[in-house]
């Protein structure tokens, strides 16, 4: 208690405005919240008028069009709906893609931690992250968004009037920026962080507004099939857009002590005999380039291999290549296919259980 | 922590699963007085190339009128814009060129001369000389 009072009256007396660190929420005033009593939530009622785009107008949108039809989506599947998860925009009198963006963001998370749970049970936690990351983290979903041809809408109402450019057009293009910041003058080389862009900087990274728009675009696109098609269609179109991809497991392992990693692994999986690491074959060991196998065994049993210049280096192989093969296994059912998930049809549990992570 | 993660985006493989077009606009651009847009003004009179643009739907036309020789340019996903000139060229050859380059992926052109192109692990391994018996290497 004291020590705030001191903390504030230091920072008047300096000028400085102290700011809270921790996060406090606000009411979002674009939306005209009025509520009767603020506690009370059944009240709270958004003020902010909004409708949805025509079919008509939306069918008059060449590149809202030829966006429907390149990700071959159904019929079923409204223009409109299509065009709304593209507007990311709060004020523009059209409804925004804010509700089919958490819709299409779980479906999302559910269909790709399944699908990591059931073909790697093993992997450690920070990794199944990073993979979930990979798979449906804001920088994929923004190349997807790019690869599907999504185009940001930049050109200001003048520009638009100026080119004779036809109003339609714009509804079939990613709209995030406002009529300001469309008119910013920009200098190549140089690009300036908005707020919300300084927030997530870390380091000389940080998560651009348009890569976040464009992988809001794409969850609100997945979320807009899920209410047009059912759950069916919107798990086929995932597996076919997002878990077709090529997942690099084996380049995000970052191992400080291996060895000392596979030596608690076999105790807890209580292997009987204890762990040694041989030399299976050398060759010019007085040459410049010698060459070693070396294996990790567990008696009899080979749990990797690996070859190095140096008996160190086979060795650390070795043993990168033992964990490697333990945490990357993949179940299979008893025909030899991939285990199948959860949502399937007719699904009986096949797969293992992971034992969890080793401590060191 | 036993093992730390070292953040990677997965790899995009256009045709497993899903496949998209990569070139997803066409801008097509003609002079309404120059000869050498004749070609191009004879397909956009005899609805010729409203019959192409309905069939390939994914990909969305726009036509300018310029003075100046005509041209298409061709958008691809990968952020490149490919302009080709189309002067003086005959309505069918201008339909060929597009044809052609709106299959394209919108990477440059280059010489392989190898039989397999792929982003995976070999999958019969690579041969090793040491994993045969010791009687049987091979010995200088």
């Amino acid at each position: 208690m004291i020590k705030g009072t001191i903390h504030q009256t230091w920072s008047r007396s300096l000028g400085v405005v102290s700011r809270r660190s921790y996060h406090v929420p606000s009411i979002n005033k674009a939306l005209k919240t009025e509520y009767d009593t603020i506690n009370d939530y059944g009240s709270y009622k958004n003020n902010v008028f909004t409708h949805r785009l025509p079919e008509s107008t939306a069918q008059q949108s060449p590149s809202l069009v030829a966006l429907h039809s390149r990700l071959n989506l159904p019929s079923k599947y409204s223009l409109s709906t299509l065009s709304q998860a593209l507007n990311l925009n709060i004020n523009d009198g059209l409804v925004n893609n804010f509700g089919l963006n958490t819709l299409g963001k779980n479906l999302l998370s559910y269909y790709v931690s399944e699908h990591l749970l059931v073909k790697y049970p093993r992997l450690p936690m920070p990794i199944h992250n990073v993979a979930v990351d990979s798979l449906m983290g804001h920088e994929t979903l923004h190349e997807i968004g790019k690869i599907w041809g999504i185009q940001v809408d930049s050109s200001t109402k003048l520009d638009k009037y100026l080119s004779q450019e036809s109003e339609f057009i714009k509804y079939g293009k990613l709209r995030f920026l406002s009529e300001q910041q469309k008119g910013e003058v920009k200098e190549s080389g140089v690009h300036e962080l908005s707020s919300q862009e300084s927030k997530t900087k870390i380091d000389s990274s940080f998560i651009s507004d348009e890569a976040q728009a464009y992988a809001s675009a794409v969850r609100s696109i997945i979320g807009g099939l899920y209410t047009h098609t059912g759950e069916e269609a919107t798990k086929k179109f995932i597996q076919d857009h997002i878990l077709s991809r090529k997942l690099p497991l084996e380049e995000m392992f970052q191992f400080n002590q291996p060895t000392r990693e596979l030596v608690r692994l076999c105790d807890k999986l209580n292997f009987a005999e204890p762990l040694e690491i041989r030399l299976i074959a050398e060759t010019g060991r007085l040459s410049a380039h010698a060459i070693y196998v070396a294996g990790a065994f567990c008696g009899t049993e080979k749990l990797g291999e690996g070859i190095g210049s140096s008996i160190a280096e086979a060795k650390t192989r070795s043993v990168v290549n033992a964990l490697m093969s333990y945490y990357l296994y993949s179940p299979l059912d008893s025909e030899g296919n991939a285990a199948k998930v959860p949502s399937d049809k007719d699904y009986k549990f096949e797969g293992i259980v992971g034992l969890g992570d080793v401590s060191i | 922590m036993p093992v730390k993660a070292i953040a990677k985006t997965s790899i995009a493989r256009n045709g497993i699963g899903a496949y998209i077009v990569p070139c997803h606009r066409i801008s097509l651009q003609y002079c309404n007085w120059g000869g050498s847009s004749t070609g191009l003004r004879e397909l956009l009179k005899t609805g010729r190339l409203d019959k192409l643009a309905s069939e390939k739907k994914g990909i969305f036309f726009d036509i300018n009128k310029k003075n100046g020789h005509p041209t298409a340019s061709f958008h691809y996903n990968n952020d490149t814009i490919k302009t080709v000139e189309i002067a003086n060229l005959k309505p069918s050859e201008i339909l060929a060129k597009i044809d052609e380059h709106s299959q394209r992926s919108g990477n440059d052109l280059f010489k392989f001369n190898h039989k397999v192109l792929s982003i995976n692990d070999s999958v019969r391994g690579i041969w090793s000389p040491l994993h045969t018996p010791k009687s049987h290497r091979h010995k200088i």
